[in-house]
This record gives structure tokens, sequence and C-alpha cells, in this order.
């Protein structure tokens, strides 16, 4: 699994090289000025413009709503069917859009569903993450 | 200082065996007859489109003429030709223009629309597809509002209804409920026909300032009563961004709609017919209470009231929308104001809203771009 560029501006530096499934964390941040949370990690608050912000660490969350993409895109390296989920984390007031490996049915993820970020080997090699049901 | 259409011109929206010059050409040169007026006539040409590469206005309206005047590019994505309609009509408030010639065009490839400015890890890891977020919307509203699937079927099936009576409309045929339902499933909850299919298409039109087209004696001319672009506040959520505020919900058409209402000193009351950006039949109905048609969480119940179908209090969408005549992004904005030109001008056959007056035209983009237009008959 190769933590490449794809990881680094997601996922936190100690956290790039677990083992697929392994749960991570992922880089956010939080304005000083304006208090709002920024996901990707961004020195430059993407809501106020301010410049300062403390380093969030996402890592927790529930379903907020879930989708499948039942056909394949051509830039995509992941294969068709696969779920999608907004998943809600409430320590950063951020909703982060993820997929959920492991199923074609968004129905295995109501609202309300717990998840955990976990890391994933996508077909490529890459490191990547997604989100698991928190057992 | 007031902006007038003097003229309007479309290439029927589909797939064709046709460079992008030529369709546009094509749409140019039904709007400047329209108008009355020769290419020559043009002081400035404004043209938008998504697609094409470097340098393309001035290759698309080359095919019009050489005359040495200004050309310009505009895009923002889905918005790009209402973006081209305010710069149009800005040049000629400025003074800067008399006569402005804008012209929306696109080819667009088939299937899910690429390059709508996701990150590359955003793509190759599957979250890059833009009807995800149209099929997450459409579940909130659902949830909202208590609405069904059915009622998303209603939709699409109104709007192809209505683009069964254009003839310039890509898809011609009305659909059942259960033919909606029953379609290929691409994002749950939304299915295929419930969802628009960028495609090929141009549209144009020829502004005037009220002098001209007073010396012109141009006939049944449209006057824009407004103009509002908005892009992203906080609260908004839209392709590409990868993650949105929990607890704060804005909308970009909620800004530009009330921004062309102040302009036109006008209400959501004083409609006749809406376009709006159907690109899913979801994004219809959250534009209803975007645009103050109603309450937020009456969206569903409006739709069930039969206001929006042609007829009804409000018709939205009588040209069968983008989910009829799909969407070439650089056209649809101006496609709309085609539409609501012919429908105020009284010439829209048999899919005419009867005494339309004043017309709204809405699109949204990637990038959380959103413009609204209000035309009334002059």
């Amino acid at each position: 699994m190769t933590p490449d560029w794809l990881a680094e501006m997601l996922i936190l530096a100690n956290d790039r090289t677990a083992e697929p499934g392994a749960p991570i964390r992922l880089a956010a941040s939080r304005c000083t000025t304006c208090d709002r949370c920024s996901f990707p990690a961004t020195g430059t608050c993407t809501w106020c413009g301010a410049a300062g912000f403390v380093p969030v660490e996402l890592s927790d969350g529930t379903t907020v709503a879930a989708t499948a993409v039942l056909h394949g895109t051509p830039s995509a390296v992941v294969k068709a069917p696969y779920v999608v989920a907004l998943a809600h984390f409430w320590s950063a007031a951020l909703d982060v859009l993820g997929r959920v490996p492991g199923t074609a049915d968004p129905a295995t993820v109501p609202v309300g569903t717990p998840l955990r970020v976990v890391a994933e080997l996508l077909p490529d090699g890459r490191m990547h993450f997604a989100f698991a049901k928190t057992r | 200082m007031d902006v007038l259409i003097a003229g309007v011109g479309l290439h029927p929206f589909g797939r064709f065996q046709l460079a992008v010059e030529e369709l546009g050409r094509v749409a140019a040169a039904w709007a400047l007859a329209d108008a009355g007026v020769s290419y020559q006539d043009i002081d400035l040409t404004v043209v938008a489109n998504v697609g094409e590469g470097m340098a393309k206005a001035q290759r698309i309206a080359g095919r019009l003429g050489a005359t040495g005047r200004p050309v310009l590019s505009v895009e923002s994505a889905c918005a790009s030709s209402a973006a081209a309609l305010l710069a149009g009509r800005d040049a000629i408030e400025a003074g800067r223009a008399d006569i402005v010639l804008c012209l929306g065009v696109e080819k667009a490839p088939r299937g899910f629309i690429a390059g709508a400015g996701f990150e590359p890890w955003q793509e190759a890891s599957g979250v890059g597809v833009t009807p995800i977020y149209f099929a997450l919307q459409a579940q909130e509203l659902l949830a909202a509002t208590g609405g069904t699937t059915a009622d998303l079927a209603a939709v699409s099936v109104k709007n192809h209804g209505n683009g069964a009576l254009n003839p310039n409309a890509m898809y011609r045929s009305a659909v059942t409920a259960k033919q909606v339902l029953g379609s290929k499933m691409v994002c749950p909850p939304l299915s295929l026909l419930m969802l628009c299919a960028p495609n090929e298409g141009a549209a144009a039109v020829v502004l005037m300032s009220a002098e001209q087209a007073r010396r012109r004696a141009v006939a049944r001319p449209v006057a824009i009563r407004a103009v509002a672009l908005a892009t992203r506040s906080p609260g908004d959520w839209f392709v590409p961004a990868p993650s949105r505020l929990s607890k704060e919900r804005s909308s970009p058409t909620r800004t530009a709609a009330a921004a062309a209402y102040q302009e036109a000193g006008l209400g959501p009351g004083d409609l006749d017919l809406v376009e709006c950006q159907d690109t899913d039949a979801a994004s219809e109905l959250i534009a209803y209470a975007d645009l103050g048609l109603c309450a937020p969480g009456d969206e569903v119940k409006l739709l069930r009231s039969g206001d929006t179908r042609l007829g009804g209090r409000i018709p939205v969408n009588p040209s069968g929308g983008l989910l009829s005549k799909g969407e070439p992004l650089g056209a649809s904005g101006l496609g709309q104001v085609h539409e609501l030109v012919v429908q105020l001008r009284g010439q829209a056959g048999s899919r005419q809203v009867p005494e339309a007056r004043i017309g709204l035209a809405h699109v949204m983009g990637a990038g959380h771009v959103s413009a609204v237009t209000i035309l009334a008959a002059a």
C-alpha cells in the first residue's frame, strides 16, 4: 500500500502506514477566527478566508445520507457498484463524503449508523480513506 | 438603462453530426434574423461554453464574421450562459455597447459529466461523481418533506410531458410514472429518467438598449428586469465540495433569487412561469423553495397541488426542462431565456402559458454558481 500524495493531504501523518481496514484519522482544520472546520485541512479558511487555524482530527461519525454508484466512471479506479455515505463528524460539525466498502446497498448504512474512518487499499495500490460501520 | 431582448435563436438540443461552431452559427443566425440585425451590427459578442479549449469564443464567433469587435469567453459550468447574459446586459447598461450577441453552445460528451471541478483523489476514489450529490440531496429532501420516489417520478412525468410539446427538445415523448420508476437506477433514489442527459445544442439572444430597439422598431421586445448571479456561502454544499458544514444551510439560488427579485421590484407572486435547473427531479423541487414559490418543506405539497403543471398557477419548466431537452451545459441558460421570450411573446403554441407577462429562469452549476434571470413582456 503506497501512502503517496493521495493520502498526504487527507490523512494524519502517523496513520499513513495503517493496514487496510484499520482505524485512521482524517486531517481537518478549525479556523481560529470563525471557528468553522474544513476538510481537507487548509491554511486559509475556506469559509471566512482568515489565515489562522488549528488541526482537527476526524475519526468517528454517523451516516447523514447514503447512496450507491451503480455504474462505473472512467476516472475512478474503484469498481461499481459501491456505496457512498455522507458522514457527520460531531466534533468538527462537518459532514464528509466517503465510500463504504463491502456493500452495494445503501440501506445497510441508514441514517444514524455509527461509522469510523478506516484505511482502504484502492485497486491501484494507493492508500485512501473509507468509512466502515462501527461494531 | 433598460436592456431589451430583441431577438432569440436556438439550435435544437440533442445529438448531431455537427461541429460546435456550426451549432453556434445556427443559433446566432436565427437570433440575428429575429432581431432584424446583421453580425456587422454587433458591438460585443459573449460566448458561453464549458468544454471547448483555448480561444473557443473567437473560434465559435469566427463563423459569424470578422468584425474586429470584442468577443468574450464566459465559463461558469451549468450557469455559463446566464453569466454571458449578465456580461452582455452590463455592457449595454455601462454604455460600452448598443447591441450585444450572447451565444451559448456546447457539445457535451455522453454519460457522467467529467471535469466538474473534482480533485484527482475524489475522482480516483469514486466520490467525484456528480449524481452522488444529486442523490444525497434528493434523499434529504424526501426526508424533510415526506415525499417519496413517486413524487420524483411525477416531476419527470410532468417535464417529459411538456417536452413532448417542444420541437427543440431532445426527448419528445411523454413518459409514465411506471416507466420512470422502472428505468435504470443510477444513484438511489434517482433513476435514469429522473436525471438530465448532457448533450449538444446552442441558444442565442440579441440584446439592445431601449433606444436602439426603438430606432430599429424591434417587434415584441422582452425586457430584462433582472440578472443576478451568486456563488457559495458557508452553508452551501454542491459539486465538487468533499465536505460541508453540518449546522449551517444556505443556497446560492436563494441568494441569487433575492437579488433578482429586489432588482426587478417583483416577487414570486408576480411570476407567470418559471424555467429552473432540473438537473434531476429533486433539484426542481429544491428550486421551488429556493426561488420562493413555496415555503421550505412545502416543495412536494406544491408539486402535488398541480400548480407547477402547464395550466397550473405557476407552470415550471413548460419547455420540458433539462429532463426532456437535455443539458448542453454552456447553452442551457440561454435555452431557458429562449423559452421565456417565446412564451412572453405568445408564440409557444401548444405549451403556451396563457397571458404570460413575467417569467423567471434559474440555472445552477458546479462550483456553487447560481443565476436567476427575470424577464417581462415590454
